[in-house]
Parts: structure tokens; C-alpha cells; sequence
């Protein structure tokens, strides 16, 4: 019993030390990625174009913005992160200070949403003052949170939610009747939709991609290729093109 | 009357240690990191008042509803032949096992606005569970149950039913054996049971934030709003988390050490 | 269901003789069983151990159910193998006083003696003083000693007006005193129809006016004195 109970325990032990996730003198093919939640839908869709162009693997770690930026300047490790606040790039001073940093590579605008069969018959922008409907949007402290409320100011909110995505399953649920979302999760999630038409206004949300070892340089140049782009665009996502630039 | 203690080994002990020091260890980098000077100040904002007041009502009646389903079901456990006991009692361990999130989930599934019951209870009520201080507390409550119901059946077991019998041939009816034999030996579990409820009940989390939402001043308890503050206002964080040490102490630490009756 | 009157409680009525009656089988035990108990008539039970003489009280109490057969009492069948409903223990006016006693830890002396519903205050009271316990009154169990807390037992079962007493070896590792005291209310007036189980044959010799062998179960020899 004894020599099996120590050979499934090495057996485990190297099992997991192998498995780890590549940091920066881990495996070399394989680069983490720090990803905004509102990236969650296009981000596969850019892992496997990256690949496509001879990028190794990709992993993904998902979160809220103010989340992944407390986490690396706590020295989690990773080698890109596309956040969607900017201003969380300095959070990171002086612990951690990306190599490299790619403003403004996409952008997203806030969108009004309702669920796909509008329970409380939504019309218009006046709506998102009605006291009788349910609203969720995002905290302020996140950056879609503050992008609300400087585009709409004080609302009658009854949930902030601690994510656009936890927003998004409100509504998709039935639970909530109006919620502010990005434009690509009304393109993404089948069954929510825009509440009115509108044409795409900032103050809107607009992601920077930061790296943070020099493996990551290079996802920060496929950024800004064509196939990079033609993704973003696919989800729903604004190109706002910018040069590519230290810190 | 003291008797001479038992002698531990020493290994045990030893281990026993690293225990109470790795318990210890993140509460005393919490005081110690805490913004002392500035304490006043913090505590008297409103964001922390509102959420110290959503915090105690949301606990303090769930631990209420706790008792109120939470005894009668340990007895049931404890003293009833029921079928599929074994099942019964999965299921009330259930949402010890189940992480909050996802009973948070299953009971937006069950109760929400388009829930298997909600719908009901929003169609012919009027009745909403999210996004109410109401559905805070079933959301506690639901997490804080098993830890009741545990202690208690517990209990209920280890006292056995031989006085209850014995108050049986004495004439006694079912209900007057439940009053004045059962409940008085079962009041020192039940408070034991009481303060792990509701210490759950105000730390729990996962199952609010999802089920009732986040709204300061109805559904925003401390734990919401020390998770909120951690990444915009790291002091304030502090603060929440302070207070929420101090209640969850004042809660368990009456609770006497001993809450199993000898005989 | 059984549908029978309930058993006269003899709250206020005078000890009257009741009738045992059945063929009870349970576990190891199977004995026929006809025997009139006098009131004040005490009949001992002896035997080694194991020979069924508590499950033999634990079935007059109600407190077991037969795995076959059939009990009666003054004619009421209070258990039938064959029949799930049955009038519970209360239902018996019988006084159980087990070996181990099952005093109420939390009830003074007084509250456990006073304890069934169908005990009188003025009964308690007189109780408490044939057995030399007002002095320990207000007392827990736990503050008890052995045979003070047999007493309380004793007077407990009492206090109730049981038409039948079952006592379960009830001077066994007791001080001279309160095995005085225990026969002498034995010895009084208005005592009901007692069982008693013994394994101590010089004690039922001296206070039983019959005896009943059991041995394995069954009845070996049963002899008035």
C-alpha cells in the first residue's frame, strides 16, 4: 500500500508542476492573458486568429478590470492585459510597470438594453428614469460603472452589479428590465437587444492592451493587424487605431 | 470540582498550534494594516452605517427564520422515522457544500422574476424577490440552515429520547414533553446553533450579491460593500472588514463551549 | 386504530386489582402471561440477567411493542402484534420506575415528583414526606445521592395514582436507609398493584407476597409466599 500511496503522490507532483500556467521562466509557448470581462466573447475569436498568425497558446484569465489590476500589482503573473480602463495602467506603478502599452485599441460604447421580449415595453431614453421598472447597471468603480454615470449622471438603480457581464445575464434571465450593457453584448447574447436606436455616443469605453513581459510585445503587435481588427469588428467592437508606444 | 488535566503529546499540540496560527494569522494582518487614526472618520460614513444597518436586519431575521424551520426539521431528522432520510439530509448539508454563487443561481432559477415559484409569486402577488432587502434574507437564510439544523439534530442525538419516554409514562401529552423536557435541555445547542447561523448569515456573500443584487442602503451588506470598496477605496475596505470582524465576535463569542447535555 | 375508552386514570379512585394478560413475545422473551395483581399486592419478577425481566416491564409500560402476540390489561388490549395502532404509555396509568431512574436533570426534586399531569399537589406533597425528601426539595438530581434520587423516582411514579407500579430493581446499590424507606411506602395503605424485578432473591422474599421466575425468556415457576 505504502509505495502506492508515494508513487501517486510524485505522480501528482509532477503532474501539477508541469501543468502550470507559463510564467516568465515557465513553458515558453504559452503566454496569459489578462482580460477585461467585456472582452469575454471576443477574446477566443482573437486566440485563435493569433494562433492562426504563429502566436503560441493563449491563456486566458477573465475578471473585472479593477480586479486584474489589483491582482498583478499584488505580482500576479502574466504577460498581457487588455483592460478597459486606461487609468488602471498607473494602479500599477511602481510595483509593476508594463514594457509596453497600446492605447486605445478598441473601443465600446454603452448601449441600453432590454430583454429580447421587453416585459416592461421600453420606448425610449425617458424610460430609464421610470421608478416601476427594475434597472441594473454596473458599480461605479468599474470602468463600464463610471462610463454610466458619466454618460447618464444619478439613476434609479436597483442592483449594481459587479460586472457588465453579470448585468447582461439580468437581462438575458428575465430578471431586470433595462440595464446599461456595451454594444457587444447586444451583439453577442441572442437574448437581450437594444432598448432604442441610438447612434453609437461616447463618453464610451475604450481598452488598452499593456504588456507586462517582453513575450507579450508581441500579442500587443498582432493587435494591430488586419485580422486582429477584422475580429474586433466582427463582435461589435469601434476601431479607434493608435500608435503602439512605451509607457 | 477540577480533575488533574490530561496530559497532551506533544505532537499534538504542536500541530494544534500551526492550526490556531494560520486561523490567526489573516486577522492579525487585518488589525494591523487597519487606518486607526482615520477609523472615525471611515466608520461614520454613511456607505459604512448603511451597510453595518442592511447587514444586522438581513442577518438578525434570517437567524429568526433559521430557528423557526430550523428545529422542527432536526427534530424530524433526529427523532422521525422518515423515508429517504439519507436524502432529507443531503439536501439540508446541501447549501453548506454548494458555493454561494451557485446557490445564489439556483435560487434565482427557483424564485427570481422568471423563476419556477417567482413567477408565480410576481404574477399573482406582486411579489419580487431580487432586488429586495426580502430577498437578502432568503438568500441568508438559505446558506445559514444547515448550520442550525446540524448542531441541533446533533444534539437532539446525543440527548436520546429516554426521558422524553420516561415523560411518556408519566402522562405527559407529545406537545407538553416538547415544552417542558425536549426544549429546555435543547436551549444551549440551540443558541450554539443560533450564533453559527447567523455569523454565516452575515458573512455570506456569493448567494446575495447574485440573487438580491448590490444596492446600498436595501440589499448592500457589509461583505458587498468591502468587496466594492477593496479595488476603489482600499481604506474604506478596511473599515467594512473591521466591523465585520467585530459583529461576527460579538455573535459567537458567548457562545459557550459546551452545549451538549451530560447526564 | 383502536377505538376503546381510555383506561381509567384512578386519579382519585382507590388502587384497584389489574389484570395482566397475553402471550407476549419480544426478542428473547415468550411467556403466557394471566396474573390478577391485588392493589398493595406486590409480585416480584426474578431471574439471572438477560432472563427478560426489564423487557417484560418495558412492554407493561408501553415502552416496547410486542414482535407477536397480544397484552391486555383489565381487559383493554393495549398491544397487538397484528395491530399498528395502540393506546401509548400514558394511556396505562402505570408507574414506571426504571433501574436507571431518568430523573429530569433540569427539575428540582419537587417539579420531578409533581411532574405528570396527573399528579396532585396535595399527593406530592405527601410523597415528598413519606419519603424523606422535602428536606431535599428545591435540590437537582445531579445533587442527589443514590438512593435519594431512587426515592425521588419512586415518588414520581407515585404521584400520578398509577394503577399499576413497575419497579425495576429498585434497592440495588442503595443505603439501609433509603431501602428502609422505599419498603416501608411499599408496605403503606394505599399502594397500587406492583410489579417488582429483582435479581436478589432475600429482597423479594422479604417484601413480595408472589413470586414469578423468569428465566430465557420464559417463566420457570411462579409461587405466592
Amino acid at each position: 500500500m505504502r509505495p502506492v500511496v508515494v508513487g501517486l503522490l510524485t505522480v501528482g507532483l509532477l503532474a501539477t508542476t508541469s501543468c502550470s500556467p507559463a510564467d516568465a521562466d515557465g513553458n515558453e509557448n504559452l503566454i496569459t492573458v489578462f482580460v477585461a470581462s467585456s472582452l469575454t466573447d471576443v477574446i477566443g475569436d482573437l486566440a485563435t486568429a493569433w494562433e492562426a498568425a504563429g502566436g503560441s497558446g493563449l491563456v486566458e484569465v477573465v475578471g473585472g478590470s479593477n480586479h486584474l489590476a489589483a491582482q498583478l500589482r499584488d505580482g500576479a503573473p502574466a504577460d498581457v492585459f487588455l483592460t478597459a480602463d486606461a487609468a488602471l495602467l498607473d494602479v500599477l506603478r511602481p510595483d509593476r510597470i508594463p514594457v509596453a502599452v497600446l492605447g486605445q485599441f478598441a473601443s465600446n460604447h454603452l448601449v441600453a438594453a432590454v430583454p429580447i421580449d421587453d416585459p416592461a415595453g421600453i420606448r425610449g431614453p425617458a424610460d430609464l428614469r421610470r421608478t416601476d421598472t427594475i434597472l441594473v447597471a454596473c458599480v461605479t468603480g468599474v470602468p463600464c460603472g463610471d462610463a454610466t454615470f458619466q454618460r447618464y449622471g444619478d439613476l434609479p438603480i436597483d442592483s449594481y452589479e459587479p460586472s457588465v457581464r453579470a448585468v447582461v445575464t439580468r437581462l438575458a434571465l428575465g430578471e431586470a428590465d433595462l440595464g446599461i450593457v456595451y454594444a457587444t453584448d447586444v451583439a453577442a447574447e441572442p437574448r437581450i437587444t437594444a432598448a432604442w436606436d441610438e447612434p453609437p455616443t461616447c463618453p464610451c469605453v475604450t481598452y488598452a492592451a499593456a504588456a507586462m513581459t517582453d513575450k507579450g510585445t508581441k500579442f500587443l503587435d498582432f493587435l494591430e493587424t488586419d485580422q486582429a481588427r477584422d475580429v474586433l469588428a466582427t463582435h461589435g467592437f469601434n476601431r479607434e487605431a493608435a500608435p503602439s508606444g512605451s509607457s | 470540582m477540577s480533575r488533574v488535566p490530561t496530559r497532551a503529546p506533544r505532537p499534538l499540540l504542536v500541530v494544534a498550534v500551526l492550526g490556531i496560527a494560520f486561523l490567526a494569522l489573516p486577522v492579525v494582518g487585518l488589525l494591523q494594516r487597519a487606518p486607526w487614526s482615520s477609523l472615525d472618520d471611515l466608520l461614520g460614513r454613511r456607505a459604512v452605517l448603511d451597510a453595518l444597518r442592511v447587514s444586522l436586519t438581513v442577518s438578525a431575521i434570517a437567524a429568526g427564520i433559521v430557528v423557526v424551520l430550523g428545529t422542527p426539521l432536526a427534530w424530524m431528522l433526529a427523532r422521525v422515522d422518515i423515508p429517504m432520510r439519507r436524502l432529507v439530509r443531503a439536501l439540508v448539508i446541501l447549501p453548506m457544500v454548494l458555493p454561494p454563487v451557485v446557490g445564489g443561481t439556483a435560487l434565482l432559477f427557483a424564485l427570481g422574476r422568471r423563476g419556477l415559484v417567482g413567477q408565480w409569486l410576481d404574477r399573482w402577488f406582486d411579489i419580487t424577490l431580487p432586488f429586495t432587502m426580502t430577498g437578502a434574507v432568503v438568500a441568508a437564510t438559505f446558506v445559514a440552515l444547515p448550520f442550525y439544523v446540524m448542531t441541533v439534530e446533533g444534539a437532539l442525538r446525543t440527548m436520546g429520547d429516554d426521558l422524553e419516554q420516561m415523560a411518556g409514562t408519566l402522562g405527559a401529552p407529545p406537545l407538553t414533553v416538547l415544552r417542558r423536557i425536549t426544549l429546555p435541555r435543547l436551549l444551549p445547542a440551540m443558541g450554539a446553533g443560533l450564533a453559527l447561523a447567523w455569523a454565516r448569515a452575515l458573512g455570506e456573500f456569493g448567494a446575495t450579491i447574485t440573487f438580491a443584487g448590490n444596492l446600498p442602503g436595501r440589499t448592500r451588506t457589509l461583505p458587498l460593500a468591502t468587496f466594492q470598496a477593496l479595488e476603489s477605496d482600499p481604506e474604506a475596505a478596511l473599515a467594512l472588514s473591521l466591523v465585520l470582524l467585530a459583529v461576527s465576535l460579538v455573535v459567537l463569542l458567548p457562545t459557550r463551549d459546551r452545549w451538549l447535555p451530560t447526564r | 386504530m383502536n377505538t376503546q375508552p381510555d383506561l381509567p386514570t384512578g386519579a382519585s379512585a382507590r388502587p384497584k386489582a389489574v389484570d395482566l394478560e397475553g402471550r407476549l413475545v419480544r426478542g428473547d422473551l415468550h411467556l403466557e402471561l394471566t396474573l390478577t395483581v391485588a392493589p398493595g399486592e406486590i409480585v416480584a419478577v426474578v431471574g439471572p440477567n438477560a432472563a427478560g425481566k426489564t423487557t417484560l416491564l418495558r412492554l407493561l409500560a408501553g415502552l416496547e411493542r410486542l414482535d407477536d402476540g397480544l397484552l391486555r390489561l383489565d381487559g383493554f388490549t393495549v398491544d397487538d402484534a397484528t395491530d399498528p395502532g395502540h393506546v401509548a404509555g400514558h394511556d396505562r396509568s402505570v408507574g414506571w420506575v426504571p433501574q436507571d431512574r431518568l430523573l429530569f436533570p433540569h427539575l428540582s426534586v419537587a417539579a420531578n415528583v409533581g411532574f405528570s399531569p396527573r399528579a396532585t399537589t396535595r399527593r406530592s406533597a405527601h410523597l415528598l414526606d413519606a419519603l424523606g425528601l422535602r428536606s431535599i426539595a428545591e435540590r437537582k438530581p445531579s445533587e442527589c445521592s443514590g438512593g435519594q434520587a431512587q426515592r425521588v423516582a419512586v415518588a414520581r411514579a407515585l404521584a400520578g395514582s398509577p394503577s399499576l407500579l413497575l419497579l425495576d430493581e429498585p434497592s440495588t446499590a442503595l443505603d439501609a436507609e433509603s431501602r428502609r424507606r422505599i419498603h416501608g411506602l411499599l408496605g403503606a395503605d394505599d399502594r397500587p398493584a406492583t410489579l417488582l424485578v429483582t435479581h436478589d432473591p432475600v429482597e423479594a422474599a422479604g417484601i413480595a407476597d408472589r413470586i414469578i421466575q423468569l428465566e430465557a425468556g420464559r417463566i420457570v415457576a411462579a409461587s405466592a409466599l
